[in-house]
């Protein structure tokens, strides 16, 4: 009897012991076969309602149809962000082949130099992401930040007949809308309050201090010196409500979905939200978020969509490159990355809606008069987080912190992050 | 689990009969007594009720009327779509963790099994104080171990895989385990043990010939525990296991299922319902159990 | 010849106990004194060499607003949370701590979310508190306005209290109705006949023969509140504006996004610290009391 269930007990164990390491050789990088670009490639990809764990599998397809000897293994973030994910990897050397859409500067040394490939130099945004002149990620196109999305209908009733091209005429239309009922602003919460500040203030940051991320990350400036007007006006719209109060109760998808039914005139959004647009029951204009100064062309918020990296300590570097190389070369590849995500790229014109093709003539106005929003990119980066902590303080405006009291926080929060 | 004190009857004696004042200030209480434990279920129940109704109902329903029961336009799709979501298998994640649990009770057993055998035997001060460093493992907060613990788990080539994550998990139960398991032993006779080793038995063989099948339940109840801990356990799969493993547990397949789609209740409801489908299927079969294995956990304490 | 028989009976016990000792060593204790190191560099979770930076960390706790709220959210969790918990289970035993099936069934009812994973919990009562969630809905569609439930710091914060202690509490319960088992049903009888009150019953004769179980009750229920995340990662993210990030949340939160592992090290150890001597003061506190009250 006893005898009988020791043995069970070591039965249990050996079979445990057999499912470890069963699964422990499916993990992780393993096989070899590093030369000849063959093995699979696992890919680190961002994870959205535009950008679904089908829509990857279903864009690397081909490539891997292409070349029989590669498979790709698409992983979506196990965190809230790629960057998160990517941290805790880089941390337990779990790190993936390639990374999409990460904020590469801080680790730009465990990653692959591809400054000497054509393809990777010449696209879009790849030199500003360039560190110290070397090219490590390679996006697929641009998107831009500084957007105002409109409803048509709602600025013709309230007899707005042209959209504002600066600030001013943008405070004067919301109290046009709210004169006549209507909620000028859609607001959110989630991570959507910082990144609408962020796109409000872009224009006016850059048109000011084309070095504002230099000089912020040096210490010459502080947020306190610069961002105060954006975040008094912001304020005063908040004040005056033409924002909405209980934003940090609605999520990403109310607010979308608010003024996609029409309950708002206007919508600060990226360009991706052109994507999601696809069927409005009305029409919708988009107009470039003006500066706080300015007439003139003011410099508008963008982003490198879909930039792809390539570890160094990837043993399938050779099958990498080419995923990599397809990805952001291949014309089909590309096009539909750029479709899905409402993002834009000189060269590869793609048939979008009217929408989109609004977008598309914005990008074309401001040319290279473009700059970072938010946290930023390539060597105009502020520290990894501050996107989340930029959020989080602002979000207090709603609480009823003070301008400068935000400010000062965050100052605080730049100031003791290691540089 | 016998409870020493459940075989007692603690049935009082009826009240002699009461009259007047008395018998209304009873009855008032009792009925205030039936009023707080009504109320009470209710708030504990209505939330499951919107769960599993919400679950077979059209976005529109779920808005509009969110604690109506439409019968007639109830719907299994939304169910359906959750079972045939493609970026997560649920079915798939079932298997994956009710392995996980499998295989870390039974690894919990043989580690904690013997060594709480020589704790509870031993009668020197480094027996106490073995215990005691296990013990004290309750009280460090287990998220607070994740950051060093990748840090170790990679350097022993072990971070993002199944073994890293199951050698944590079965950790994580090692002071419970340690704790009942020397308490229980410490109640089992000497003599037995004295008997073994006079037929030649060593100390290990008596342990696990003599001993461990007397343990039968309290290892029910560490295993109970367990269980549940392991099932429901999200922030060491989420990190230790991470992407790059492939793998999903029940929680950490529903956060990423769930995650982009928190507005959208035909994905949440769903989701979660499915989620917690078998821990309460568990808990309604074994509730004696769980119930019982608690409550000797802390009586021993 | 003594000798070796003493090494060889040695023997057994060292192989017994060395797998829970060295897994115990390596998955536990060394990450706590890793954490205690870590907390003194500026590791950043990639980096080959995290680089000493002495008592920097600390020294920035004390002025970080957001280390600081969460240290206030996190106490009132373990104030609040604790004394509920032990309230609300202690109430709910006495009420129901009788043998029968409706009591049975009300034991059942008020601890089932004990089995249920704190994620999922936070999840469905999000789904039930939010803006469009269900309450609101019901409220608005009935001409009512919506309330804050998660979207104004101090509605937010109790709203986490309120979930806590809704899926807390059972478990302190069904300990208590095990305790009150433990009470001589005589003593009860005896003071009964000598005339007491219910109350008095319960004060003079019930409560110090549970002593013991208050004090674990107290302290288990004191230790899981400090270490509260999943609930607050799924119903408020942390927000609005990061009012309701507890320490354990800020931890894992930032030190990973921020890239910021010494710092969250240094935050990990005053929480265990902190944990580990609010756990033993109140043992030795109650404990103290016990005897007082016995004697």
């Amino acid at each position: 009897m006893g005898r009988r269930r020791a043995s069970t007990a070591l039965a249990g164990i050996a079979a445990a012991t057999m499912f470890m390491t069963a699964c422990g050789s499916g993990s992780g990088k393993s096989d070899a076969g590093a030369s000849g670009g063959e093995g699979t490639v696992r890919m680190l990809v961002n994870i959205t309602p535009n950008l679904t764990q089908s829509f990857w599998k279903d864009l690397v397809r081909p490539f891997e149809a292409a070349n029989p000897g590669i498979k790709v293994k698409i992983e979506s973030p196990s965190s809230a962000s790629v960057d998160t994910t990517l941290t805790t990897e880089l941390a337990a050397g779990t790190e993936p082949d390639v990374v999409e859409g990460a904020n590469i500067h801080p680790f730009a040394e465990r990653l692959l130099d591809l400054s000497g490939q054509p393809w990777a130099t010449s696209a879009p945004l790849a030199d500003k992401l360039a560190v110290d002149g070397k090219t490590y990620a390679v996006p697929v196109g641009v998107q831009l930040q500084s957007l105002m999305f409109y409803n048509k209908d709602l600025f013709a009733k309230a007899g707005i007949t042209a959209p504002p091209t600066t600030m001013d005429e943008l405070t004067a239309d919301m109290a046009k809308l709210k004169a006549t009922g209507i909620k000028p602003v859609q607001t959110a919460g989630d991570w959507v309050t910082g990144a609408q500040i962020s796109m409000i203030a872009a224009p006016t940051l850059l048109g000011r201090q084309p070095t504002w991320y230099t000089d912020v990350n040096s210490g010459k400036t502080s947020l306190t010196a610069t961002m105060k007007p954006v975040l008094d006006l912001y304020n005063s719209w908040l004040g005056a409500g033409y924002l909405n109060k209980d934003a940090l109760g609605v999520k990403y998808a109310d607010g979308e979905a608010a003024f996609l039914d029409g309950k708002a005139a206007m919508y600060p959004m990226g360009s991706w939200f052109a994507a999601a647009a696809t069927n409005p029951s009305f029409p919708i204009g988009v107009f470039p978020i003006p500066a706080i100064d300015g007439t003139g062309q003011a410099p508008m918020g963008v982003s490198p969509t879909a930039n792809y990296a390539i570890f160094k300590s990837s043993k399938h570097q050779d099958a990498a490159r080419k995923l990599v190389e397809y990805l952001t070369n291949n014309k089909d590849a590309v096009t539909t990355q750029l479709k899905q995500d409402g993002t834009f790229r000189t060269g590869f014109s793609y048939h979008g809606s009217e929408l989109g093709d609004a977008v598309q003539g914005i990008l074309q106005q401001v040319g290279t008069n473009v700059g970072p929003t938010g946290g930023g990119y390539g060597p105009d980066q502020l520290p990894a987080g501050y996107d989340t902590q930029f959020n989080k303080n602002v979000q207090g405006l709603y609480i009823g912190q003070s301008v400068p009291t935000v400010l000062s926080s965050l100052d605080k929060w730049l100031a003791a992050q290691p540089k | 689990m016998s409870n020493p004190t459940s075989r007692r009857s603690d049935r009082r004696s009826p009240a002699p009969s009461r009259s007047g004042a008395a018998g209304l200030l009873h009855t008032s209480r009792a009925a205030t007594r039936w009023a707080g434990l009504v109320l009470g279920s209710l708030l504990m129940l209505v939330p499951m009720y919107v769960l599993v109704v919400n679950a077979f109902k059209d976005q529109d329903d779920i808005q509009n009327s969110p604690f109506g029961l439409p019968l007639s336009r109830l719907t299994l799709a939304h169910v359906q779509d959750v079972l045939d979501n493609p970026d997560f298998d649920l079915v798939k994640a079932y298997g994956v963790t009710l392995l996980f649990v499998v295989v870390v009770n039974v690894l919990s057993l043989a580690v904690c099994g013997p060594v709480s055998y020589v704790i509870a035997r031993g009668r020197g001060r480094r027996h106490v104080a073995l215990l005691l460093m296990f013990v004290a493992g309750t009280f460090i907060p287990n998220q607070v171990l994740l950051i060093p613990v990748v840090f170790v788990l990679k350097t022993l080539g072990l971070m993002g895989t199944v073994p890293g994550f199951v050698l944590f998990e079965t950790c994580l139960t090692i002071p419970f385990s340690v704790f009942l398991y020397a308490a229980y032993i410490r109640t089992i006779p000497r003599e037995l043990d004295e008997a073994a080793a006079i037929d030649g038995a060593g100390r290990i063989g008596t342990f696990w010939r003599i001993v461990f099948p007397l343990m039968r339940p309290v290892v029910a109840t560490a295993v109970i525990l367990h269980s549940l801990s392991i099932w429901n356990d999200f922030v060491t799969p989420q990190i230790i296991l991470g992407p790059g493993s492939g793998l999903y547990t029940v929680t950490t397949g529903v956060y990423a299922a769930i995650g982009q789609y928190s507005t959208n209740y035909t994905v949440v409801f769903p989701n979660l319902l499915l989620a917690i489908a078998p821990a309460l299927a568990f808990f309604i079969v074994m509730q004696r159990y769980i119930v019982n294995g608690l409550t000797s956990g802390a009586t021993k304490g | 010849m003594t000798m070796l028989r003493r090494t060889r009976s040695a023997l057994p016990g060292v192989v017994m106990s060395a797998p829970a000792i060295i897994m115990f060593g390596l998955l536990m204790i060394v990450p706590l004194a890793l954490s205690v190191y870590l907390s003194f560099t500026n590791w950043n979770g990639y980096s080959a060499h995290p680089m000493g930076v002495g008592l920097a960390n600390y020294r920035r706790l004390w002025h970080d607003p957001e280390v600081l709220h969460a240290a206030w959210v996190t106490g009132v969790l373990a104030v609040v949370g604790t004394i509920g918990c032990n309230a609300l289970g202690l109430g709910a035993a006495v009420a129901i701590s009788r043998p029968g099936k409706a009591n049975r069934i009300f034991r059942a009812v008020f601890f089932y979310p004990y089995v249920i994973s704190a994620l999922i919990i936070g999840f469905l009562w999000s789904a039930i508190l939010s803006n469009g969630g269900v309450i609101n809905n019901y409220l608005t569609s009935h001409g009512h306005e919506a309330l804050p439930f998660l979207s104004d710091p101090d509605w937010a914060l109790g709203s986490l209290i309120f979930v806590v202690l809704w899926s807390g509490f059972g478990l302190t319960m069904v300990l208590y109705i095990a305790a009150l088992q433990t009470v001589p049903a005589s003593l009860i009888e005896a003071a009964r006949i000598d005339g007491a009150s219910p109350w008095a019953i319960f004060r003079q004769v019930t409560m110090p023969s549970i002593a013991p179980f208050v004090t674990v009750n107290l302290v288990l229920v004191l230790v899981s509140m400090m270490r509260v995340y999943e609930l607050v990662l799924a119903l408020t993210g942390g927000g609005p504006a990061g009012q309701t990030q507890t320490a354990a949340y800020l931890i894992l939160g930032q030190s990973f996004q921020n890239n910021a592992l010494g710092y969250g090290s240094a935050q990990a150890v005053i929480l265990t610290v902190v944990t580990g001597a609010l756990a033993l003061g109140l043992t030795t506190l109650l404990r103290r009391r016990e005897t007082a009250v016995a004697a």
